[in-house]
């Protein structure tokens, strides 16, 4: 297949990974492209298109990670992407990514691109598992029945790769027949009647022509929209009467007939090329054991809590140290740099600028690199230990008791990064009312752009207890999603109930080098974050604290001064009705991290450190009301525009923007109210 | 007997498939068919964790009801 | 001179961050660095394999 192959030199070849999810697909990209992936979109749809590239000798190769899928059915966006990349896109060899110690499953998706006509390469992956396993594939037998070449690596230790790379530089021009597997009679009949039908009515040749009389037999829906797309309705309609008549005549389900054969053909293959030790019972394994305990009725959820927990001294006991050398760092750059502009006689207009400006607002979130990325780390060793999916097992009952259910639980994960591809990812829920409770309590998720203010107010006010104090905020915001979960659910529209399924993969110990590549893009995007929004909301920040000319820097008159007046005696009640606070939230809504660095600028903290300002204006009461607030309040305007573009209306974002709003104005008023009441932390 | 009717540690024969072309399609995709061996390993409130083969798969009830199966086992 | 520099800066700033608003409202553009509707490499990018049914057929 592979006919839409565009112009390209000699030395460049396009190739596509596709394969299960779990069969170490991604890893496998990871070590093609080494950190010259680049993540986008396929257009139209949030499935992540990954794009690299490798070199092999004198060759270039582009490496398209498709979505890992179990099958080439309709079912989802993912398959429906992945199946119209393979059928119509540019590419010049697929490897097949699978999991050798899982070859029902696996064969079952390699089948399906064999029987459409996909030139592949079989990729028997994970072969140190399987070895494990006692299982033994004869690779020669294999290729022989599939019809493929066949290469065994192990991505996960970096094994048979340029062996891989060989095979498929050799192989970029595979021209392999489709696969047919004999349906029984009745079935094969019915295909050939499709077949001539199709070709009478000049359905394209750029699918191939059985494939898609199979799929017809199988109702697939996109196959029937391609079929009316290529001959018209009413053409269509003749072929889709043909195959419901004989199937009223039939016995048995076409569907039943079709699936049996292929795993008749699965079977066959797999005791012909491969030996697996006897086994009378599947023995328990060390993911049994594991799974035994932390998906136990009473301790799941402790477990995961713990986890949680963990996660957070990690982050906080290792990045502490770190925080206060770059901080240390900063403080001494801004003195030295200070001293040295205005002894070079430069105007004190722009010594401000890089004193109390860059340093004090960009500097001040800069500082913070140490805990972004460690949380991420964490995050991302956790999810490729195979614990999140536990975690979501774990989390469902309680959320199906909020009538939430476990699927609305991976956007919210998400969002603890960002919570911008955490409403992206509730395209995942088919349920409308789902969809939307999971994109409002989104926000509550509190993002990694906020973590720089929890530290710097934690640290500053709390500092013998600064973790607990964080995590508590995060911890309150779920709590604040359940609630929010289980009112909009009373309040918003009925909908379906569904159900899910959901692979439980086995433990892995992560990769260090698939986790490293990923945090090296979050602290990079960070990084690029500061220089960039954050920067310049600084850079504005600090004029206008600067004007009306003449003033007193960052005093009550200035401009900013001025501005953060009009908005302060909203947050009175809440015990930070001071303009620095207010103008800090405000100008929040650009981007979290701006509240650092609007207080940096404000307090001129390239000069005294940011965290000697906070302790001299806030009592540490009033910081964690400001906290609160922060947590709850409006988010930032790219999560607000990716609801709007999620729910393709204005009338969700500017619902999330207000109650939340709303919601953080009352809990903190709560707390600092009711905390003053109490006499404590004042 | 629906697979969701089961206990945990008990094993059994899947007979069929019901439900409709969706879920029928993403139950087989995970491995569920008629001949395989299934063994429930939790069952405690909400969904089941169910075992086939190697593979572990967490299964929503009303999803576990799709899947038919027989408790004698797969003898053919 | 000094209203120039802050001038330039401030209407500088001004222009970017409502750029960047607009954008991301419109969806073609966000303030988040490198995120727009498409992408955001701040994002967990892992692929979770969740499948939901929904009673049909």
């Amino acid at each position: 297949m592979a006919l839409n192959k565009s112009k390209r030199k000699n030395n460049e070849v396009k190739v596509a990974l596709a394969g299960n999810p779990n069969s170490g697909k991604t890893t496998m990209f990871n070590e093609l492209t080494g950190s010259r992936q680049h993540v986008g979109n396929w257009p139209g749809v949030t499935v992540e298109k990954k794009t690299g590239r490798a070199s092999y000798q004198n060759y270039s190769l582009e490496v398209i990670d498709l979505p890992g899928t179990y099958s080439l059915g309709a079912y989802s966006e993912d398959e429906v992407v992945a199946r119209d990349f393979l059928t119509t896109g540019d590419y010049d060899v697929v490897l097949n990514i699978i999991n050798s110690s899982n070859l029902d499953r696996n064969l079952y998706f390699t089948v399906q691109l064999l029987e459409m006509g996909v030139d592949l390469i079989a990729v028997l992956n994970m072969a140190d598992e399987a070895e494990k396993k006692g299982i033994k594939i004869d690779k020669e037998k294999i290729g022989q029945l599939l019809g493929t070449p066949v290469v065994e690596t192990v991505a996960s230790k970096g094994r048979g790769i340029d062996s891989l790379l060989a095979e498929t530089v050799q192989h970029r021009d595979l021209s392999e027949a489709a696969l047919k597997i004999d349906y029984g009679s009745e079935v094969e009949d019915l295909i050939s009647e499709v077949v001539s039908m199709l070709k009478e009515f000049d359905f394209t040749s750029q699918i191939n022509q059985r494939w898609a009389a199979v799929k017809l037999i199988e109702h697939d829906p996109e196959a029937v929209k391609l079929l009316e797309r290529e001959v018209g309705v009413s053409k269509a309609k003749k072929i889709k009467s043909l195959i419901a008549e004989r199937e009223l005549k039939a016995e048995d389900d076409f569907d039943n007939i079709i699936i049996d054969k292929k795993y008749e053909f699965i079977n066959k293959v797999i005791s012909e090329s491969v030996q697996r030790p006897a086994a009378d019972q599947e023995p328990e394994n060390v993911s049994d054991k594991i799974d035994a305990i932390v998906t136990n009725k009473y301790l799941g959820i402790p477990i995961f809590m713990a986890v949680m927990w963990g996660i957070f001294k990690f982050t906080f006991t290792l990045g502490d140290p770190l925080i206060g050398y770059i901080e240390a760092f900063f403080e001494a750059a801004g003195g030295w740099l200070g001293g040295l502009l205005v002894g070079a006689g430069i105007s004190p207009l722009i010594t401000s600028f890089i004193t109390d400006g860059i340093i004090g607002g960009v500097g001040s979130v800069l500082v913070f690199i140490p805990n972004i990325f460690l949380l991420f780390l964490a995050i991302g060793i956790l999810e490729d230990s195979g614990y999140m999916s536990r975690a979501a097992y774990v989390m469902d009952k309680v959320m199906s008791k909020l009538g939430l259910h476990g699927k609305s639980f991976i956007p919210m994960i998400v969002g603890f990064g960002c919570n911008v591809p955490g409403v992206m990812a509730t395209r995942t829920l088919d349920s409308k009312r789902d969809r939307i409770i999971s994109i409002l309590i989104n926000p509550l998720m509190s993002c990694s752009a906020r973590l720089p203010v929890y530290v710097v107010f934690a640290g500053a006010l709390f500092p013998n207890h600064a973790s607990t104090v964080v995590f508590s905020l995060y911890a309150l915001g779920i709590v604040m999603a359940v609630i929010m979960a289980g009112i909009f659910n009373k309040i918003l529209f009925k909908g379906e109930r569904s159900h899910f399924v959901m692979e439980l993969p086995p433990y892995r110990f992560p990769t260090l080098k698939g986790v490293f590549i990923h945090m090296w893009e979050k602290v990079g995007a960070f990084i690029k974050k500061a220089g960039t929004i954050i920067f310049a909301v600084v850079v504005l920040i600090w004029v206008l604290a600067n004007l009306p000319l003449g003033v007193e820097y960052a005093s009550a008159q200035s401009l900013i001064g001025q501005f953060g007046q009009l908005m302060a005696p909203i947050f009175e009640p809440l015990g930070f009705g001071n303009w620095q606070a207010a103008s800090s939230l405000v100008f929040g809504i650009l981007a979290k991290e701006v509240v650092v660095g609007t207080l940096g600028v404000v307090y001129a903290a390239g000069e005294g450190g940011l965290r000697a300002a906070l302790t001299a204006n806030f009592s540490p009461l009033a910081a964690y009301s400001f906290l609160t607030m922060v947590l709850l309040y409006t988010p930032c305007i790219a999560t607000l525009g990716a609801i709007k573009s999620e729910t393709q209306s204005w009338k969700w974002p500017i619902i999330t923007a207000s109650y939340l709003f709303v919601l953080a104005w009352l809990v903190s008023f709560v707390i600092y109210q009711g905390g003053m009441l109490l006499g404590i932390g004042v | 007997m629906p697979l969701a009717m089961l206990r945990p540690g008990e094993t059994a024969c899947i007979k069929e498939i019901v439900g409709g072309r969706t879920a029928k399609g993403k139950l087989t995709d995970l491995g569920f068919v008629s001949g395989k061996k299934v063994k429930i390993h939790s069952s405690s409130g909400g969904p089941l964790i169910v075992g086939l083969g190697d593979n572990r798969v967490a299964l929503g009830h009303g999803m576990a009801h799709k899947v038919i199966v027989d408790t004698k086992g797969c003898e053919n | 001179m000094e209203y120039l520099f802050l001038g330039i800066l401030g209407f500088g700033s001004l222009y970017y961050i409502g750029k960047k608003v607009y954008g991301g409202i419109k969806g073609t553009d966000s303030p988040c660095a490198g995120c727009s509707d498409q992408s955001c490499p701040v994002s967990g990018g892992k692929e979770y394999n969740f499948d939901e049914i929904v009673i049909d057929d």
